[in-house]
This record gives structure tokens, C-alpha cells and sequence, in this order.
């Protein structure tokens, strides 16, 4: 079996002198087709990864009763007063906790009620490595056998049931994530938008573009068996992808003003900007994307000088939401789209010696959109639960995922996490 | 007093059993254990008797960055087995570390962190023993430490953290491993210099036993790290300003005896009684002791999924655990019985890999000698995910089908093109294209094949007459016109035999090793 390629030359787009070479490839394999408008009615889900483990006590923390005695006392210095962080007062009206300062989009997203709260979320059998929790987060499986032949990474599993092209789930920023692993589909992986793309020989400029199309020529006749037909597979979906997402953005620079991604905020690097940024215009670019998964790569493993860095990165996460909210209401499609704000696991409940604190467990999430009904879910620790080491877990973060692949982007879960779970909890905010 | 929670190699050596597929694993795309095994070629680990070229070609795709004539030749001139003992005796490059001095670090007191990494590409590059070269990049994928955790823009410790993984992976694991925890960069990595009696930080004791010695839930419990935390604890950050100015800022770790936790601790249920500095060598010394085998294994299976194959069987890494163990830790003595092993050049072991960024561009511009310049190397690794001195985490870099992202597609295909058009770098210069080719090897189709040996890619027969067509053509602003191959031409030759590198650069099977 050969790979399907259309054998198109290439076309030469030099923006600007930039020097750009997009293929003239037509879309995918399974005929995703590009216009300049948003799928309508297309129902998406967004995964921000909030990688290194969030410290999610000092995210939401308690403000009254023994619970947040307990948190103050065993935080003297990083525990967010209660004069501090914003209320939740509003929207559906919270009392006893608050949202880190940082959060103040957020707080916007409570107060139109369309942000979920959901507390003490993991796993069963804590485990406090990085590694094996961001493999069970990306697995979806804690402690199966997968049947053989079965895609390791719960993304992967999902694609191939449900989004089986190369566009159906896409992750941006996050380098080769396992949560992909085992997709038939080739789905795209890449670092930006705007770095996906040929760069052009300015000597041989002409000659490169013959290069490219005999290179393509020859991907088209690999035989698609084996570890080199996987690798011809990526290769023919990238090749193919990078005029369709030059096409997007650059539909989606054409038609803006469209909100601003800050890229800098007190002087810290943003990270999720860019990428929200890059979601956005696949989805104006009429991506036929069920999973977009991008978030903030490392900083948040905070074992010493916690704050300002921890302050940084959800000044980070909070002002890259609120543009890319702003898009996605102009497009019109934020009714149509879950966000879901994770991380691999929280932190220690006691601070370390090192202004830092240690590696955890049960964290929060977020799921946040227009479908979503906003509100305290999950149970909240309690001030038992902040005396022990670490908060467990009473919420199965399959439960959430399972939630929102089933009653938003309406798909049976089933596939995707067969594991039974030691504890369940059917999920209501959507 | 240990509990098993997912533990492959413990399964395997309780039992006799083949590890349970999913148990484990790491975020690379790797598939289960080893399945139902049985002994065989590929787990035969006695020494070969005589090897082929076909089987040189192999070692030298997994442990020279890549095939290339010149490295052929000198395998087979010296014999494969005095090759081997050779290579692994680390003969001083003393030129070429000289030469990459010269070029690329501009004050000795102070280098650049990215003059270093430049440094090094520049040694790999050009040395006679890539080996060495490959074996650090494997050790400082082990031990992940990150120029990232410095807020400096140079210094001069950062070239004895290379050092270490250039020159000191050949001795004894538990001499490496004190030396690694008690590196300065490492220190600062994993917060060993914040970690104090008073407050000790459980990071640098998980990673040591999860991801440096034991791997993870292998033979420790919470209270073991919590332990050990209180044993590394004693080095401390000193700064000072000096005349250089912002960014030349001198930083130290020096040992503070009142900050390390004198106590005793109770450690794999054993006592570990309070000895200062000495304590890291303990710590490590009572991890070889009374984990020994585990340490092996995994030490052992994490050199043989580089080397041989992916998901080794318990058989294979038994074998050359127990052989480890037995010689005292000894490394030189394990990588020689790999790479003198049968098993190294079965079938099983040359089930193809796929090559990381550095394999695949230090390969490709030693076999082709186009080395771009180095302001444009550290771009080009950086884009492409794999930049010595700084690992994405303390996990290393991505391995495997780790490396098949659609950017990563294209960003080795942007370092292709970059080889072509960035060619300052003074050996550049005098790069040509004939040359490239030996003599007899002049008509179109004599092109076509030797480069495609010479790239080591696979050929279909009509992927071999696109490539024929391709140096047969050429393309102005009016789309492709017929351009016979003439090797006299040296403009058209210049043209088409880097097109043609690019092209097999980019073939599917040159991704493989």
C-alpha cells in the first residue's frame, strides 16, 4: 500500500521576503477541507497543561473556618490572606474560598458563571513523581493492561475512534506529548503556527523547490510498512498541513482586529499567548479539530522561590484566557468550546524550607467555556484535609475528561478510558 | 520494607516472569515489557567472532553519530575488536579540542554558555572517536541537568559539567554517580545547594533514585527520600560580583558543615550515621550495596534500549546486570561486552531506531562535511528540541518515536537547508561538491547510488529514478526544465549534489539508526 499523496508542485509563497515556502499540498488524507470561517456548531475541547504541577491550594484557597486556619499555619510564608485573591462571591456565589490574585479573568469567567471549579482532583495510588503522574494523566490508565494493539495515550485513543485525521486533534507547544501516542491519524504536533513551514535556499532558490517536490514525489512511493512508513506517515501529514495552517493564520490575521495576546507581563516571558493564539486561528481557518492540547511547559515545579514565579505563570494562564476568550466570542464559537485547565498533579500542603513546597497530589481544575455551568464541583478540602501531607483525591480526573467528551463533544468515553476506577463521580458541568 | 507499586524489574527477578506490558514505560512512545521471552541471538552476549561490513555499518549508526567511509575504513583497518577497546580507551582528541577552543570560546576564564554548547557540536563534528561524543550525549540525557537553572550568561563550571559526561563514563558507576551529585550545576538543578538541615528538599533524593540509580517505585519508599533528603543536604549558592560586569557574576557552591543534617537517618531500613561531606558518597555507596542488582538493571537496560533494541527481556538484562554487579560497576568493561556481544548485531538488534536531533546532524554534516556555522547550529538545535546544556527536564530528552512530530519533520528539514545556505564556518569554505564524490563516480546514476550509501538511505527503485530525474532537471521561475547530469559543470554540480543530500536527508529511512 502506498501513502496517499497528491502530487501537487509547490507553490512559492514569499511573504514579504520572508523567505517562506508553503507546499501547494491540498488538505488531508480523510479531504479536510480549508475555508476562512470557524466549523458552526462544531463542539471543541481545549487542554491546558499546566506542566511541573500547579500548586493548586495556593490557586483556590480557603478563607474560612479551620480550614484556612490550618492552610496559614502550615504555609507562614506563601498562604494567601484573606485579603488577598479575588472573591467568588459573585456569579455563583462562593464564599469560603478565593481565586489566587493573579486570576483576575478568571474571576470575570466566574462572575458571568461560566467557570467550574473542580476541587481535589488525581488519581488512585498517588504517586509523587512527575513522570508517572503525567503518564497517567496522558494514558488515561493507572494500573491496566492495555489490550494489545491499543494506543497508549487517551488523546491517541479518542482520535482514532472519533477525529482520525491529521487536523482532528491537534497539539501545539508541547513537544511530542504521550497523551497522542499510538494515533493512526498522524495528528499534528508542532511547536507554533508560524514555525510550520519549509525555509527557503536563497542560492538555489528555484532549485530547493524542485528538491521539495521530488522529496515529496519520493514520501508518496515509501511503502507504508514498518518504522519507516510510520515515519513517511508524520512526514506526509506535516508536509501536507503546511499550507492549510499558513492558509489559517493567515486568513485569521486578515480578518481580525482580534483581541491582544500579551507575550510579556511584568517583565516575564508568557508562554500560552502565542499558543491560544495559534488555536484560535486554526479554529477560524475551519479546522475540523475535536481536541486542541497546548499549556505552559515547565516553571510551575515549584520546590523554591515559589512567588513571584507561581504569580508570573498565572498572570500568564489568566491574561492568554482572556484574549483567547475574546476570539472565540467574536468567532462565535465560545458556546462551542470547553477549555480544561489541568496539571499532573498539586503540591505539598506545608511549605518547604526553601520559600517552595513539594510535590503533591489531589490539585483543582478548571473547565471553563460558554456551555459550562460554573460553580463549586468536587468536594473542597476540608481542614483535615490540609493537615495531612498532601490533598488526596475524591474527584477521578477520567471523570472530568470522560464529562466532557461525552456530554460536549458527544462521544462515548468508553473506548477511550476502560479502566473501572476506584472511585467515580459523575460529573454535572456541562 | 519496600513496596512494590510498579515495578518491572522486581516482577522479573521474583518471579521469572516477562514483564507486564504497561507496567512502566516511559513517555516516549515505547510499547510494553519484554513478552513472553526466550533466549536466543538476541540475547546471546557472548563475543562475536568476526563481524561483516553490514555489521560495522550498524555499530557505527548507533555509536558514531552515523556510517561514514572515513570511520568505515578505520574500523576495518584496525580490526573490529581493537577498534572496539580503541574507542573505549578515550584516546586524548587533543587537536580538536584545541582547534574548537580556538574557535569558539572567547575568553577561557569565562566562556559563553552558548560558546559552549557551539564547543562541543564542533568536537563532535570533527573528532577520530564519536563515540566518546555519543556516549556523554547518553549520560547527559541520564543525568538531565540544565544550564536553565543558572541565572548566568557564562561561567566556567559548566565546562567541567561537560567534562564529566566527556570524560568520566568510563570508570565506575559509583565514582560517576558521586561525581554527579556533588556537580555544581547539579546542585543548583535540583536544589541540593537549598536543602538544609533546618528545611531539606526531597528533590534532588526522589530524582537520584527514580530517574539517576533505581528508576521509578524500584526499591525506595517516601521515607527512604525523605531520608536521603536530610543526608544531601550542606552546599550552598556563594555570589560575588566581579569587574566583568552584569551576567559575569561569579557563583560558587561551597559546603557549609553546619547546614548538612549530621543526624542519623534509617535508609532501605539500614542505619546511615551522620558523616558530613562524605555523606553523598555514602548514600550512593549504600545504593549500589543494597540495591545493587536493581541498579544494574536498570543502568543496564537503559544502555542496551539505546545501543541494541527497545523493551529488552529479562534474560538479556539479567545477564549483563549480574556481569556489572560482578565487576565491581564497572562501565568500560559493560559497554565492551554490548558491543562485543552477538546479541549487539542480531536481527533484533537492528530492528531499526529512530535517530535523536543530534545523531541525525552531527551525522549528517560528517558525512558530508557541510558543517554549518556555529551561530547557526545552536539555532538549529535549539528548534529542533535537543540543545546540550539544556534538557527540556530533568527526564532527558525525548526518545524513540519520542522524536515524530510533525514540527520535528520540518525543523530536520530546515537544518538541511541551513547546511546548505549558512556556510561561514572557515572549513566551510573550501566545501565542495566533487569532492565529495570519489573517483569512478561520475555519471548520473554512479551518483545517485553512492550518495544514497554514503546518506545510508533506502531506495525504492522508483524512489531511486525520482532522485535520477531529480539531478537530470533543474527549475527556474517558469516551472522544471531537462538539465542532463554533467559532472564537469561545477555549478550544476555544486546545485544538484546538495539538493540531492537534502532530498536523502529528508528520505524516511534517513530518520532511522
Amino acid at each position: 500500500m502506498k501513502l496517499n499523496h497528491s502530487r501537487r508542485g509547490f507553490l512559492q509563497v514569499c511573504a514579504a521576503g520572508a523567505g517562506v515556502i508553503a507546499t501547494g499540498a491540498l488538505a488531508g488524507p480523510r479531504g479536510t477541507s480549508v475555508k476562512a470561517a470557524p466549523l458552526s456548531g462544531y463542539k471543541r475541547l481545549v487542554i491546558i497543561n499546566l506542566v511541573g504541577g500547579n500548586d493548586g491550594l495556593n490557586t483556590v484557597f480557603p478563607v474560612t473556618g479551620a480550614a484556612a486556619t490550618n492552610y496559614l499555619s502550615r504555609r507562614p510564608g506563601l498562604a494567601m490572606t484573606s485579603g488577598q485573591g479575588l472573591s467568588l462571591a459573585g456569579g455563583p456565589g462562593v464564599s469560603d474560598f478565593r481565586l489566587h490574585p493573579a486570576l483576575d479573568t478568571l474571576q470575570g469567567i466566574w462572575n458571568a458563571g461560566e467557570l467550574a471549579i473542580i476541587q481535589k482532583v488525581g488519581y488512585p495510588n498517588a504517586n509523587l513523581s512527575h513522570f508517572v503522574s503525567e503518564d497517567v494523566w496522558s494514558t488515561g490508565v493507572r494500573s491496566i493492561d492495555l489490550p494489545s494493539g491499543t494506543a497508549r495515550g487517551w488523546v491517541a485513543r479518542y482520535a482514532n475512534q472519533y477525529a482520525p485525521t491529521p487536523t482532528g486533534v491537534i497539539s501545539i507547544g508541547m513537544g511530542r506529548r504521550l497523551d497522542f501516542d499510538g494515533a493512526t491519524g498522524h495528528p499534528l504536533l508542532i511547536k507554533s503556527v508560524g514555525a510550520f513551514k519549509y525555509e527557503a535556499d536563497w542560492v538555489y532558490g528555484n532549485n530547493h523547490i524542485l528538491r521539495l517536490d521530488t522529496y515529496a514525489a519520493m514520501l508518496a512511493k515509501q511503502p507504508s510498512t514498518g518504522l519507516a512508513g510510520q515515519v513517511a506517515g508524520a512526514k506526509l501529514a506535516a508536509h501536507n498541513a503546511v499550507t492549510q495552517m499558513a492558509t489559517a493564520l493567515s486568513d485569521y490575521n486578515a480578518a481580525g482586529p482580534w483581541a491582544s495576546y500579551p507575550t510579556t507581563i511584568n517583565g516575564f516571558t508568557g508562554y500560552l499567548g502565542g499558543n491560544l493564539r495559534d488555536i484560535a486561528a486554526l479554529m477560524y481557518g475551519g479546522m475540523d479539530t475535536r481536541v486542541f492540547y497546548t499549556g505552559i511547559w515547565g516553571g510551575f515545579d515549584t520546590h523554591s522561590a515559589q512567588e513571584p514565579m507561581h504569580t508570573n505563570l498565572l498572570n500568564d494562564l489568566d491574561n492568554a484566557v482572556a484574549a483567547f476568550r475574546a476570539d472565540l466570542q467574536a468567532m462565535n464559537v465560545w458556546n462551542d468550546t470547553v477549555v480544561l485547565v489541568i496539571s499532573e498533579f498539586g503540591r505539598r500542603n506545608y511549605e518547604n524550607g526553601s520559600d517552595g513546597t513539594d510535590h503533591g497530589h489531589g490539585s483543582v481544575v478548571f473547565a471553563l467555556g460558554g456551555a459550562v455551568n460554573g460553580g463549586m464541583y468536587g468536594d473542597p478540602p476540608t481542614a483535615s484535609d490540609i493537615n495531612a501531607e498532601q490533598l488526596g483525591y475524591t474527584t477521578d480526573f477520567r471523570d472530568v475528561y470522560r464529562h466532557v467528551l461525552q456530554d460536549h463533544l458527544g462521544h462515548s468515553a468508553a473506548g477511550v478510558f476502560p479502566e473501572s476506577q476506584p472511585v467515580s463521580k459523575t460529573m454535572n458541568f456541562l | 520494607m519496600f513496596r512494590i507499586v510498579c515495578c518491572p524489574f522486581v516482577v522479573v527477578c521474583l518471579l521469572a516472569i516477562a514483564i507486564t506490558p504497561g507496567c512502566g514505560g516511559g513517555a516516549d512512545g515505547g510499547g510494553g515489557g519484554g513478552g513472553g521471552e526466550s533466549s536466543g541471538p538476541h540475547t546471546d552476549l557472548t563475543p562475536v567472532t568476526s563481524v561483516s561490513e553490514a555489521d560495522i555499518i550498524h555499530f557505527l549508526n548507533r555509536t558514531h553519530f552515523g556510517f561514514n567511509p572515513a570511520d568505515l575504513a578505520t574500523v576495518q583497518a584496525q580490526g573490529y575488536t581493537a577498534y572496539v577497546d580503541w574507542m573505549l580507551s578515550m584516546p586524548a582528541q587533543t587537536s580538536v579540542i584545541n582547534a574548537a577552543t580556538s574557535a569558539e570560546i572567547s575568553d577561557m576564564s569565562y566562556p559563553g554558555l552558548t560558546e559552549l554548547l557551539r564547543w562541543w557540536v564542533y568536537i563532535m563534528n570533527r573528532t577520530a572517536n564519536p563515540f566518546q561524543e555519543v556516549l556523554a550525549m547518553f549520560w547527559h540525557d541520564h543525568f538531565a541537568t540544565s544550564v536553565d537553572a543558572i541565572d548566568l550568561t557564562a561561567t566556567h563550571w559548566v565546562w567541567d559539567h561537560i567534562d564529566l559526561w566527556r570524560s568520566h563514563t568510563t570508570g565506575n558507576l559509583g565514582d560517576l554517580l558521586h561525581r554527579m551529585a556533588t556537580d555544581q550545576l547539579m546542585l543548583v538543578w535540583l536544589n541540593g545547594v537549598d536543602s538544609t538541615v533546618t528545611a531539606p528538599n526531597e528533590n534532588f533524593a526522589r530524582e537520584f533514585w527514580e530517574l539517576f540509580s533505581l528508576g521509578a517505585d524500584n526499591g525506595y519508599t517516601q521515607q527512604d527520600i525523605e531520608q536521603a533528603a536530610r543526608s544531601f543536604t550542606g552546599y550552598r549558592n556563594v555570589f560575588w560580583n566581579d569587574a566583568f560586569g552584569s551576567g559575569f557574576h561569579s557563583r560558587r557552591v561551597v559546603w557549609e558543615n553546619n547546614r548538612h543534617d549530621n543526624g542519623t537517618k534509617t535508609i532501605f531500613g539500614r542505619t546511615v550515621t551522620g558523616n558530613g561531606q562524605q555523606e553523598y558518597r555514602d548514600i550512593v555507596d549504600l545504593t549500589l550495596d543494597a540495591r545493587g542488582m536493581h541498579v544494574a538493571r536498570f543502568i543496564c537496560r537503559k544502555l542496551w534500549e539505546y545501543f541494541a533494541y527497545r523493551n529488552p527481556g529479562s534474560i538479556v538484562i539479567n545477564d549483563l546486570a549480574q556481569g556489572f554487579v560482578a565487576s565491581g560497576f564497572d562501565l568500560k568493561a559493560l559497554y565492551r561486552r554490548i558491543f562485543l556481544s552477538k546479541a549487539f548485531f542480531s536481527a533484533k538488534a537492528r530492528e531499526p531506531l529512530i535517530k535523536n536531533v543530534l545523531e541525525h546532524h552531527v551525522g549528517y554534516m560528517r558525512a558530508t562535511g557541510l558543517f554549518i556555522n556555529s551561530q547557526r547550529i545552536d539555532f538549529s538545535l535549539r528548534r529542533c528540541g535537543q540543545e546540550p546544556t539544556r534538557p527540556p527536564t530533568v527526564n532527558g530528552w525525548p526518545k524513540h518515536t519520542g522524536w515524530l512530530s510533525s514540527q520535528q519533520m520540518l525543523e530536520r528539514a530546515n537544518f538541511l537547508r541551513d547546511c546548505n545556505v549558512y556556510y561561514t564556518d572557515p572549513p566551510q569554505s573550501g566545501w565542495s561538491a566533487g569532492a565529495l564524490l570519489p573517483p569512478g563516480v561520475t555519471t548520473d546514476q554512479q551518483v545517485v547510488d553512492y550518495l544514497a550509501r554514503l546518506m545510508q538511505v533506502q531506495l525504492t527503485p522508483d524512489q531511486r529514478a525520482d532522485a535520477i530525474t531529480y539531478i537530470n532537471s533543474d527549475r527556474n521561475s517558469g516551472g522544471v526544465i531537462s538539465q542532463p547530469w554533467d559532472i564537469n559543470n561545477a555549478t550544476q554540480r555544486d546545485k544538484k549534489i546538495r539538493g540531492l543530500l537534502y532530498i536523502y536527508g529528508l528520505h524516511a529511512t534517513y530518520q532511522l539508526k
